[in-house]
């Protein structure tokens, strides 16, 4: 039952906890009254550094990491210091003031208590990090370090040419209090062939086995350990601090050994599929997982566990084709005055004894039928939510589809008390309203949102913020700008078999992807090959599809109850696991139930709200040659044939033509300038962007995401047409390099859609499909590598185990989280 | 037929380059339909007035006028025009108006609609059609259609040669349609077409059922 819930609590999975990160304590020893006012207020005194400019001095900071003291992973870093100078870290238990070199000594005054580090030597981009203090700082000349400790750090390092002419100077200083208490990071996920060895993911099928792994490397002292690993019910952080007892749900606690040398040696199956599924309307279940490494069966100071916080250490997740608990009602209602006021609506019979529901509003397409969309109502209902699927004006066009759309909503909340007896009223939850169109009334319930936060239309039943998503099942784009859905959540349908909305480059109305790209908030799409246009509603007829392989409409409703469940859950805050379903590869996470023959192949959109604490890397929208990224680094390879352009076809036709480099794009209206880049290989190659300064510290993220395609029609797509990978390499400040193909986490760049038409060959519109790769996979296996410090990105192409040859699209490289 | 062949076939040919579409202005339009001219409706099976005691805003022309009144009409047209899509289609005018659809017609290329018109002195719309053509004008949302692309539409429809009904067709149509309909609102005429479309296209049993 979807009840109006609480505000979510949800955090981001952050390399940081905010608990540790609290005790990282403020800066100290900032750049005032230095030696010879070389002042910087915001970091230690004033160098020649990085940048020659004696008013900006040397800032240390927490890279990553926690204060955990078991964990011992805490990462300090220092920037802002000349490239490859010498420095060291200092720690101290007493913070003091004393002048020393250019800058200030402010640890240990008093040189008792006082202890250096190794030293180092600064990377390129002037920056020295150190880590595992702990280790390398208890029984010291600053003693003991338990929990409850606190030291002071600094960096003293070489500055010659330095305004104060000494030749050396300091950081600001940074207190940092160890802390007891478990160490909370993933554990839980799945093995892969490939590098990085081990998926960390959160969501799973309830018939697929859950594996853990902890690495030795990163953690030594598991390292032949033999203790018990409990799975339990998933706690909040509050219910954790409460109750601590371990109890393992599936009557008993695994007992393991890390006997292995690395992570992947590490992996260990915790459960095959045998645990229990969500209960009543909800679509998972969330467990947490502990190490329990002092073997006292609670979770204590040194234990691993894998949700701790809020967020479930993992999900189970039922079958969500198949329907909820709860018995659909549909009934016919005639509001009577006008004939475009006619409505199909479900709701669960047990109406009565449940809260308010979410209401979904079904605004069909132009010769559909408001009473073709059950299987979305009944689907919906029987999850706990009222579906009203009503007649829409779409002859005259998409404005005038809107403005059914609003009317609509507007007559069903105002007459509640009229429909059914009134068995609704009470029930509908007019703030969590979701808005999902077919075709023109696809891009019509876009362009309802679009009059709503204009001002354009006030309808007195609800506003804006009322509709929490915006979902178009193959929109058209006859209204350009008008129909941008601005800042609500934002999911788009296509039909890559689509014979009326056909997503040819032919007509500038029929390309579906205009209102994704075009879309401000969060965002997010599915393509589907083989689903055609009629496919979509459960009317008769045809299914309008043209195409290879075409998915009959039972099918194709199943993959959509399967996307659409999901989206729901995750877009009302009801389920934030159920996220990996919107962005996880098709042949890495799909529902239970959906067809899972070759055919369809399903490709996935995803992009993070901007809210989001995202970096671009480049999106190609500034800087528009090819030679600088729009983050304003370089870009620099040896791939052929590079272009960055506008996405979109240039002669609004299909056939591989080398004056047509967007060939198969259909990203643009007429009005519209998303950009990108296009390129190919025939060997071993790379395209590769510089990390600016602001950027380098890559643990502050969760993800490097891109979106990619393959080129439609193109020889080279032709060559080697399956799905398509190619390495990512990170290279950090000191020139040590990671390296993951993007097959490793299962699929690839899906290879385009078998249609003909629209110009020789076969293929059809080209389809972006989103990529994440794990940034602390790329240390997995690493050690040396410094995450905090990342100097560039290498796309590497034609690699061992890599698509030998293709050409490619490639947009929106970000940083993003989780 | 009404019209001459030969007439229709040489006004086709000399007006091709203003009313045929390239391939750039296809794309442009999103154009998916076979339109290629404008094209007269083939015949009227009936044709009734009608009278609405509230009146409903018609979102078929861009002026949105306020309809309380007009004529039902059940017509034979090319299906391939009349066949919906979520493209532009090609736009039903009705002399100087458009049409309202209540069907597809996919198939059987047999419409009803709705022609919005004021009543005249003796109660019957003022939409004359023994003088107003009907026919599919070039595609186009009929809600960004105004009275001046109607009257450019006329001109090509003109150009072509479509002429209106004759009066014989006329006098049979008003025959069967019978005597003006009174119903209180758009959604009571909905459900009155309802019968119409059972009766002139009753493979749309479905979308008539949903009418009533």
């Amino acid at each position: 039952m979807l009840l109006r819930a609480a505000p979510l609590t949800l955090l981001p999975l952050l390399l940081f906890s905010v608990e540790a990160l609290g005790q990282v304590g403020a800066p100290f020893c900032l750049g005032t009254q230095c030696p010879c006012s070389n002042d910087d207020p915001n970091a230690g005194c004033g160098n020649s550094g990085l940048d020659g400019n004696s008013a900006t001095g040397a800032r240390l900071f927490a890279a990553a990491g926690t204060t955990n003291h078991a964990a011992d992973d805490l990462v300090l870093a220092a920037e802002g210091i000349s490239p490859q100078r010498f420095g060291v870290f200092v720690a101290g238990t007493t913070p003091g003031t004393a002048t020393l070199g250019d800058g200030q000594l402010c640890v240990a005054g008093n040189g008792q208590q006082l202890q250096r580090l190794q030293p180092q030597t600064s990377s390129l981009s002037g920056t020295i990090t150190d880590s595992q203090f702990i280790q390398k700082l208890n029984g010291s000349a600053v003693g003991i370090v338990q929990p409850g400790t606190t030291l002071h750090f600094q960096v003293f390092y070489r500055d010659p040419g330095g305004p104060c002419g000494t030749g050396f100077n300091l950081s600001n200083a940074l207190p940092v209090t160890f802390t007891a208490g478990p160490i909370e990071l993933d554990l839980v996920g799945e093995p892969l062939a490939l590098e990085p060895r081990f998926d960390f993911v959160d969501a799973f099928n309830s018939t697929e086995t859950v594996s853990l792994t902890l690495d030795p490397q990163r953690y030594p002292g598991i390292a032949n350990q033999q203790t018990q690993v409990f799975i339990t019910e998933g706690r909040s952080r509050a219910e954790w601090d409460l109750d601590p007892v371990l109890v393992d749900v599936r009557g008993g606690a695994s007992a393991v050994s890390f006997a292995g040398a690395d992570l992947a040696g590490n992996v260990l199956s915790l459960d095959s599929g045998t645990l229990a599924g969500p209960s009543g309307t909800a679509i998972s279940r969330g467990y947490d997982v502990v190490v329990d490494l002092d073997g006292d069966g609670l979770l204590s100071d040194g234990d691993f566990v894998d949700g701790r916080g809020d967020e479930h250490g993992f999900a189970v997740f039922r079958d969500m084709v198949a329907p909820g608990p709860y018995t659909p009602v549909e009934i016919s209602h005639d509001h009577g005055s006008s004939s475009f006021h006619r409505q199909n609506i479900f709701y669960p019979a047990n109406i009565a004894a449940l809260g308010e529901l979410p209401l979904i509003v079904v605004s069909h397409g132009n010769g559909h039928n408001y009473n073709w969309y059950d299987h979305i109502g009944e689907h919906m209902s029987s999850y706990g939510f009222i579906v009203m699927s009503h007649r829409n004006n779409t002859n005259p066009g998409p404005d005038s589809a809107a403005t059914t759309t609003i009317e609509n909503t507007e007559v069903f909340l105002q007459n509640l008390g009229l429909i059914a007896g009134g068995v609704m009223v009470g029930h509908v939850d007019r703030h969590r309203m979701i808005w999902i169109g077919h075709s023109r009334g696809a891009e019509g319930v876009a362009r309802a949102y679009r009059r709503l936060i204009s001002g354009a239309d006030t309808p007195a039943q609800f506003v804006a913020s009322d509709i929490q998503l915006v979902s178009s099942i193959a929109p058209t784009d006859f209204l350009g700008a008008n129909n941008n859905p601005g800042d609500v959540a934002y999911q788009l349908w296509t039909g890559a078999a689509d014979d009326d909305v056909d997503g040819s480059p032919a007509s500038n109305v029929a390309q579906t992807y205009h209102l994704l790209t075009r879309a401000e908030g969060q965002r997010f799409g599915v393509t589907y090959h083989g689903v055609g246009h009629g496919a979509f509603h459960n009317g008769t007829g045809s299914l309008v599809a043209a195409g290879p392989c075409i998915v009959g409409r039972g099918n194709t409703h199943k993959l959509m109850n399967g996307y659409f469940l999901p989206t729901v859950y995750n877009i009302l805050g009801e389920d934030a696991i159920a996220e990996e379903y919107l962005w996880r590869k098709w042949e890495s996470l799909r529902s239970l139930g959906v067809p899972t023959a070759d055919c369809p192949d399903v490709v996935y959109e995803y992009w993070n709200g901007p809210s989001t604490d995202a970096f671009v890397i480049d999106d190609f929208q500034t800087e528009t040659g090819v030679d600088t990224s729009s983050s304003q680094g370089a870009v620099g390879g040896n791939v052929d044939i590079l272009v960055e352009a506008r996405l979109q076809d240039g002669n609004g036709n299909l056939t591989s033509d080398s004056a047509d480099p967007m060939n198969g794009m259909t990203r643009n209206g007429p009005s519209d300038n998303d950009r990108g880049i296009v390129f190919q290989w025939t060997a071993p190659t790379y395209l590769e962007f510089e990390v600016v300064a602001a950027a380098r510290n890559f643990a502050d993220y969760a993800y490097l995401s891109f979106r990619a395609c393959q080129s439609t029609r193109h020889p080279l797509t032709l060559a080697d047409l399956e799905d398509l990978t190619f390495d990512v390499t990170l290279r950090d400040a000191y020139g040590n390099t990671s390296t993951l193909n993007i097959g490793a986490y299962k699929g690839g760049i899906t290879d385009p859609f078998a249609r003909s038409g629209n110009g020789t060959g076969a293929g059809w519109s080209n389809e972006f499909e989103t990529t994440r790769v794990r940034l602390a996979d790329f240390a997995t296996n690493h050690p040396d590598f410094v995450l905090s410090d990342v100097a560039a990105i290498r796309f590497e192409f034609a690699g061992p185990g890599a698509s030998p040859v293709g050409r490619i699209g490639m947009d929106d490289i970000e940083l993003v989280q989780q | 037929m009404r019209r001459p062949l030969l007439a229709i076939v040489c006004l086709g040919v000399l007006s091709a380059t203003a009313f045929t579409t390239s391939p750039a202005l296809r794309r442009s339009l999103g154009l998916q339909s076979p339109f290629t001219q404008p094209t007269a409706a083939f015949s009227l099976f009936a044709a009734q007035p009608f009278v609405l005691e509230e009146s409903y805003t018609s979102h078929d022309r861009q002026e949105k006028p306020q309809v309380n009144s007009g004529w039902i009409l059940a017509l034979k047209v090319p299906a391939e025009l009349a066949q919906f899509r979520n493209g532009l289609m090609p736009v039903l005018c009705v002399g100087n108006t458009t049409a309202e659809r209540w069907n597809s017609g996919d198939g059987s290329g047999q419409i009803v609609i709705t022609v919005p018109s004021p009543l005249n002195s003796d109660g019957e719309p003022q939409l004359d059609l023994a003088t107003a053509s009907i026919w599919f004008a070039e595609p186009q949302l009929p809600e960004r259609v105004n009275a001046s692309w109607i009257a450019g539409a006329q001109e090509a429809a003109d150009a072509v040669a479509l002429t209106p009904f004759d009066r014989q067709m006329l006098e049979q149509a008003r025959a069967k349609g019978g005597e003006v309909l009174h119903v209180r609102n758009h959604n009571e005429l909905g459900k009155a077409l309802s019968h119409w479309i059972d009766e002139y296209a009753p493979d749309e049993a479905e979308l008539a059922e949903s009418l009533r």
